[in-house]
């Protein structure tokens, strides 16, 4: 008996890093699983329903668009997927708890993962098939709400998208074979490589993959956009948007039921504008934004950064955020959550933030911060959630219309830090302004 | 491969500049050749008795037809089921191996609204491999001509679109998509019923020309303006515009844009309520959906079969 699709504005932590919620808020619609972030034979004996509220409705992306992972340069991250029955490698001993250490047993794996990893993804129909099959009853063991079917990455904007489509038709044959035939969403995995140098209602390849996509009447969408030509933490050429809001719309338009957008950061919730209904993001750089080339690069030490809904970006806590106040935008960028409640009333008692502990300014005190940004994420896939297609479209412009004028003042701050970040906002209104122009 | 398909089909595109309206006459000229020209004629036709002496161990009762389109089209019986078939022979050799897989899956395919394809193969004659394509015999009227005779009445013109609509929706089962939807391929039967008659199996001259920049297949006045634009990869969408213009035309009884392929490219299409009089606003509302310039704006399936199924 095939469920109903969901069909609403939600929020999902994403698991790329780590499964649990920050400071565990509550208001998480689910959760996605990534192999990346935890190994296959870890996840399968955690009991995730009592461990992670938030799973109870669940989502694994197989990733298999990261099968071209360079396993010299990325030894952890392949060594973790690795762990998974659909990822092609050379043979190696399984993990077995009553003879292994974990973690020696996966430090052994990340040293010789470049001698396994093949890095190569099937091509004929029958291996295609078996690869699919382990995705999808791995999900099904793990009793996921949907089946997210697995596809490789998209990076030449000339494709014809035969190999992707190959395994989409392999994918939804495979999904109605099953036992539980849940809901199959078709996983869009697509590298800006593809969209930026494009106008989006001009990009042949958004028109190909609506129309190849939705004609096959998958019951969702699973979008993933590689970011690879971006740095900050947000994506910020108007073509890349503005090609995500068209994907999200065109889908939507042609009757998928679900989308759900990933690793794009706060522009996925920039999508549900579009018409999508389920983003993913976390925090850190690393779960907003996907880049094979530097996928496990650390950031180093993360600082506490104040996510500000209005700016479409966040402050640097240890003078931009109190520059701002002193300009008297306090009322204006405020985002009010219990993790921020301190910080918002030592700044208006005069104190600078980083007098509050929660935020003060120094490495790895990111709890409060990220919080807070779940929070404020929560909040306003909330404040949206009901509204009609109009009423999303003036609330877009309206917001990302006062979000650009925000990064223009703020633009002008003494020595502001790089991670307050001005030059998305005047972007996403551009894509966005097109976007509704065109939409309507 | 290109610069042989651009030598045969350049005079037939030149002459049809009457047809194209300047602009997309330009663009054919310079970007898109229809394949369909690559296919010529026998000349002389091809005589019952030529077919009988390489085709006689498969074929018997061997009459002619009026010729259509790009082959040699004979009525005769198939020995090995003893069916009444009609033969189609094309006079090109370049139609790929490949093509097997897709005719090994019409072959498959066994539902009123799409002839059965009973037989195809290779054969030598007048020096020079051919093809031949077997499908069942339709008894009926191909629907240009009744066309011709003037309007049809909404519930026909209902149930053609319903029928073609679940042919486009068999063959899309199977990743096909027919190219070539129109009036001259579609045959009314005495029962009333709508079959596609041709398979479209002629435009797999060479797959891999086909899905080549600047290399598209069908009838001017019936392409998607995706297919127009010789775009690669084509979805049944495409064939639900083109049954979207047939239809049109079926309540007209003219082509709603004489053959403009220029208007149909660029939004010009002509609305379906100003084609006849009574015509149910649902019907007219999901024609004019399946003349949408977006893909993803045409109906899918089930709201064709909803709304045209309600008419019958």
């Amino acid at each position: 008996m095939k469920k109903d699709v969901i069909m609403t504005k939600e929020f999902f932590w994403p698991g790329s890093v780590q499964l649990k919620i920050p400071g565990n808020v509550s208001g998480v619609s689910g959760g996605i699983i990534y192999p990346m972030g935890v190994a296959y034979h870890s996840l399968m004996r955690r009991d995730l329903n009592k461990k992670y509220p938030h799973l109870n409705r669940r989502l694994l992306d197989p990733q298999l668009y990261l099968v071209k992972l360079d396993p010299y340069t990325c030894r952890k991250k392949c060594a973790q997927l690795a762990t998974y029955p659909w990822f092609p490698q050379k043979p190696f001993t399984s993990f077995n708890s009553g003879e292994h250490n974990q973690r020696e047993w996966q430090r052994e794996l990340k040293n010789k993962i470049h001698e396994l990893w093949i890095g190569q993804l099937p091509k004929k129909a029958d291996e295609i098939e078996k690869t699919v099959k382990s995705c999808i009853e791995v999900q099904e063991n793990l009793d996921c709400e949907n089946y997210i079917l697995p596809s490789p990455l998209t990076i030449d904007q000339a494709t014809d998208y035969s190999t992707e489509l190959q395994w989409l038709d392999i994918g939804l044959k495979v999904s109605k074979q099953t036992n539980n035939e849940k809901p199959a969403l078709a996983t869009i995995a697509i590298s800006d490589s593809a969209l930026r140098l494009i106008e989006p209602w001009e990009n042949e390849l958004i028109d190909l993959i609506i129309d190849q996509v939705s004609s096959r009447e998958p019951d969702g969408a699973y979008i993933v956009l590689e970011q690879s030509n971006e740095q900050g933490y947000y994506c910020t050429h108007h073509n890349t948007v503005g090609c995500l809001l068209r994907l999200v719309h065109g889908l939507k338009t042609a009757g998928l039921k679900r989308i759900v957008v990933a690793y794009t950061g706060t522009t996925g919730f920039l999508s549900l504008l579009a018409g999508a209904d389920t983003w993913a993001s976390g925090w850190y750089k690393s779960e907003r934004r996907l880049k094979l080339t530097d996928i496990e690069d650390t950031e180093g030490r993360a600082f506490p950064a104040y996510y500000s809904h209005s700016f479409a970006s966040e402050f640097n806590v240890e003078h931009d955020l109190d520059h701002a106040y002193k300009k008297g935008l306090l009322s204006t960028i405020q985002e009010i959550t219990p993790a921020s409640a301190l910080l918002l009333s030592a700044l208006k008692s005069g104190k600078k933030a980083s007098m509050v502990a929660e935020w003060e300014y120094r490495p790895a005190n990111v709890t409060a911060a990220k919080e807070h940004f779940v929070s404020a994420a929560i909040n306003h896939t909330a404040e949206i959630a009901n509204m009609s297609k109009d009423e999303l479209f003036t609330y877009g412009l309206k917001w990302l219309e006062n979000a650009k004028y925000l990064a223009e003042i703020i633009s002008k701050l003494d020595n502001r830090h790089p991670r307050t970040e001005i030059n998305h906002q005047s972007s996403w209104y551009k894509a966005f302004k097109n976007f509704v122009e065109k939409a309507k | 491969m290109f610069r042989l398909s651009r030598q045969i089909s350049r005079p037939i595109i030149d002459a049809g500049n009457n047809y194209f309206g300047a602009e997309l006459y330009e663009y054919f000229r310079k970007e898109v050749v229809l394949l369909g020209d690559m296919i010529v004629a026998f000349d002389p036709p091809l005589i019952c008795e030529e077919v009988k002496a390489s085709l006689g161990n498969l074929f018997d009762e061997i009459a002619l037809l009026p010729c259509g389109g790009q082959g040699a089209v004979f009525r005769c019986t198939h020995r090995p089921s003893n069916q009444t078939v009609a033969l189609k022979i094309y006079f090109t050799n370049q139609i790929q191996q490949r093509t097997q897989r897709e005719i090994d899956l019409m072959k498959r395919i066994d539902n009123d609204a799409l002839v059965r394809l009973v037989e195809s193969g290779e054969i030598f004659i007048r020096n020079a491999n051919c093809i031949f394509i077997a499908t069942k015999f339709v008894q009926g009227n191909v629907l240009s001509n009744i066309i011709k005779q003037g309007k049809m009445g909404f519930p026909a013109v209902a149930k053609c679109g319903y029928d073609i609509a679940k042919a486009i929706q068999l063959l899309w089962a199977e990743r096909i998509v027919h190219r070539d939807i129109n009036p001259k391929n579609i045959m009314l039967t005495d029962k009333n019923s709508a079959v596609l008659i041709d398979l479209g199996v002629a435009r797999h001259i060479d797959l891999d020309t086909l899905t080549a920049p600047g290399f598209s297949w069908g009838t001017i006045g019936y392409l998607s303006p995706e297919q127009a634009r010789a775009v690669k990869q084509l979805s049944y969408k495409s064939d639900i515009f083109s049954l979207g213009i047939t239809l049109q035309e079926c309540l007209a009884g003219y082509h709603p844009v004489n053959h403009r392929q220029d208007l149909l490219v660029n939004g010009g299409q002509v609305r379906t309520n100003t084609l006849q009089d009574k015509l149910p606003k649902p019907m007219a509302d999901i024609i004019d959906a399946m003349l949408r310039y977006r893909t993803y704006e045409r109906p899918q399936f089930n709201d064709i079969f909803k709304i045209l199924g309600s008419y019958i």
